[in-house]
């Protein structure tokens, strides 16, 4: 399978204060470290699960993708082109290629523009020939499933399954090759998701998209995604297909992320890895392995050194001294 | 009992219905109402002051002067034998124009100034903010003087004092906006689509951080209506013999000790349009702002 997407080392730090202090300090100790030393790699078609709790680094990593966050360090390489530069201008051709659907879909939307504006609006940023607005627009709404009418909405009149739908058109006009979807069923009721996943399998075939899904709902990522990268605290701690993964995580959290999903059976019991309490802060990491503070099966060494990310099968690595068999 | 009239149902059914536009609903409450004639009389007279008023402000009749109401000349006369009732109407034209040029002016440039130091990069903002804070540090009449006595005095240098001692409030306002939307949602999703500045604060965010600068428009337009006056009292604004509030006032002051008349003609329109936009504003504020709704206005 070709690589789409290639993301290597990539870190991205915010300095926490721009005060007086920072010229006396260390420079890595006043910056929040959001994301660390991630690499991950997206093949052509491919539907990559991003998952993890909230606070885990999960949205972002999809935005610094597309540059929306600055990268402190690492690359990007996307369709052949590495990203050179932190500037927007370096990201030009790779927003035009990749589009994002956001968490929220009508705060997503700019308020006081219609629909129909809204929805050419990516042509008319790329400079694209664009013969009738109202035709195209009208085209977009159709893919997804909504009537030409609804050119003429303003986004507070959308529903969230319709504002969503939008969300899917406007990241669909310039036929791009991958989509970054942020909890794209977020707010939705069940039978809205359903549809909404229909949808965007359904657009994965006919345009032959890519797909980067974040989210924190396993029963809808494992039905969706081909492979999985597990989240925590800014670190990847595990990559596989996502049948392996389901079938037997090999870091803790990962089991425990997967056994804190319900079960639809009262007899079955509640597992044994469940972890407790709250995510570390990011501005006071745990030494070591960083999930040692929650870790069920954590032993002196993981409270001392930090795991390396291993790989153990082509595509397949796990962020832990003790991986489970 | 059931054909008994509750009067809380009374009471109730004469409140505005809490989904009204924020436009009716200031408009319901007394203050709102009061502002709203007021400052509507004043713009008619303003607009159509050749119309309304019944002599030629300037004309000079010396045999007339310093006269009391009379069937003529319904408030008196001047100094100069000049029909007060003419000098009212066209002074409202006179109040109105410089208020509005110079809000109008001062609104613009806080939008843009305002966007620009809100989304643009943090040094320019910077800047800004250092006018901003620079500018309203300056006491407003003292400034004014100062720019008069460079400029020399004269409608044109009015405006342009009026116009920059506001910029900062309309530009602060304005930032504070843009810092809040800067982050949010659908301005990251314009970024992603690529977005340059330019189309993000001409296009997304500008059309909405407008709504709260009419409001600290309607309120400013009293502050400079006084200040106009005030100037023109002092001979820096408005030069005679082009009828102002303020001069109209001045001349009544160097009367007062045979008529009255004059001093009143000139003070009660200030008070008034003053009171009127002052209301109207914040029955506009209040009608705009949902959270005060069940409250009640005032």
């Amino acid at each position: 399978m070709n690589t789409l997407l290639g993301i290597a080392n990539l870190s991205v730090s915010f300095p926490l204060s721009s005060g007086l202090l920072d010229m006396f300090s260390a420079d890595r100790e006043w910056h929040l470290r959001v994301l660390e030393d991630i690499s991950l790699d997206l093949g052509q078609g491919e539907t990559l699960g991003l998952v993890g709790e909230s606070g885990s680094g999960k949205t972002t990593l999809a935005r610094a993708v597309l540059g929306l966050v600055p990268r402190s360090a690492g690359t990007i390489t996307f369709d052949g082109e590495a990203i050179a530069g932190r500037s927007d201008r370096a990201f030009r051709t790779m927003r035009r290629k990749a589009a994002m659907m956001f968490q929220d879909p009508v705060a997503s939307l700019s308020p006081r523009r219609k629909v129909g504006a809204l929805l050419v609006e990516p042509h008319i940023i790329h400079g694209e020939p664009l013969i009738d607005r109202a035709e195209a627009a009208a085209r977009l709404l159709a893919l997804v499933g909504l009537p030409a009418a609804f050119a003429d909405r303003y986004p507070h009149e959308l529903s969230g399954g319709q504002a969503r739908r939008v969300g899917v058109a406007r990241a669909l006009a310039l036929n791009p090759k991958m989509v970054l979807a942020d909890e794209p069923t977020a707010g939705l009721d069940v039978s809205v998701q359903g549809e909404i996943l229909n949808l965007m399998a359904r657009l994965k075939g006919e345009f032959g998209l890519s797909y980067i899904v974040v989210t924190h709902n396993l029963a809808l990522i494992r039905h969706v995604s081909d492979r999985l990268a597990i989240m925590y605290l800014g670190r990847l701690v595990e990559v596989g297909a996502t049948a392996d993964i389901f079938r037997m995580p090999r870091h803790p959290y990962t089991r425990a992320l997967l056994e804190a999903e319900p079960i639809p059976d009262p007899r079955r019991r509640r597992a044994s890895l469940a972890i407790e309490g709250e995510i570390p802060s990011i501005l006071n990491r745990p030494v070591g392995c960083e999930f040692h503070t929650r870790c069920a099966v954590a032993r002196d060494r993981c409270r001392g050194q930090a795991p390396e990310f291993t790989r153990y099968a082509p595509g397949c690595a796990v962020r832990c001294h003790y991986p489970l068999e | 009992m059931s054909s008994a009239i509750d009067p809380r149902q009374l009471a109730a059914g004469a409140e505005p219905r809490p989904n009204a536009g924020p436009l009716r609903r200031a408009l319901a409450s007394p203050m709102g109402a009061f502002g709203l004639t007021i400052v509507a009389i004043i713009v008619i007279l303003a607009l159509f002051a050749g119309l309304l008023a019944p002599y030629d402000p300037l004309k000079i009749d010396v045999v007339h002067k310093l006269e009391g109401p009379s069937a003529a000349h319904w408030i008196g006369t001047d100094n100069l034998g000049r029909d007060t009732l003419s000098r009212i109407f066209y002074g409202a034209r006179v109040a109105l124009g410089v208020a509005c040029v110079s809000i109008g002016l001062a609104m613009i440039a806080g939008l843009l100034l305002g966007l620009v130091a809100g989304y643009g990069p943090r040094w320019l903002d910077g800047i800004l903010v250092l006018f901003f804070d620079s500018m309203s540090a300056l006491p407003m009449i003292m400034f004014a003087l100062a720019v008069i006595t460079v400029l020399g005095p004269g409608t044109g240098t009015l405006i342009l004092v009026i116009a920059l001692v506001s910029i900062p409030g309309y530009g602060r306002l304005v930032r504070a906006q843009t810092l809040g939307l800067k982050r949010s949602d659908f301005i990251v999703a314009e970024r992603s689509l690529d977005a340059g500045p330019a189309r993000i604060i001409l296009v997304h965010l500008l059309p909405n951080v407008v709504g709260p600068l009419i409001i600290l428009a309607s309120m400013d337009i009293p502050v400079v209506i006084m200040l106009e006056a005030g100037l023109s009292f002092l001979g820096l604004g408005v030069r005679p013999p082009t009828p102002s509030w303020g001069s109209i006032l001045y001349d009544g002051y160097n009367a007062l000790r045979s008529s009255t008349t004059l001093v009143i003609a000139g003070g009660l329109p200030l008070v008034l349009a003053t009171l009127g936009f002052t209301f109207l504003g914040e029955a506009l504020r209040d009608g705009l702002d949902p959270k005060l709704q069940r409250r009640g206005l005032r």
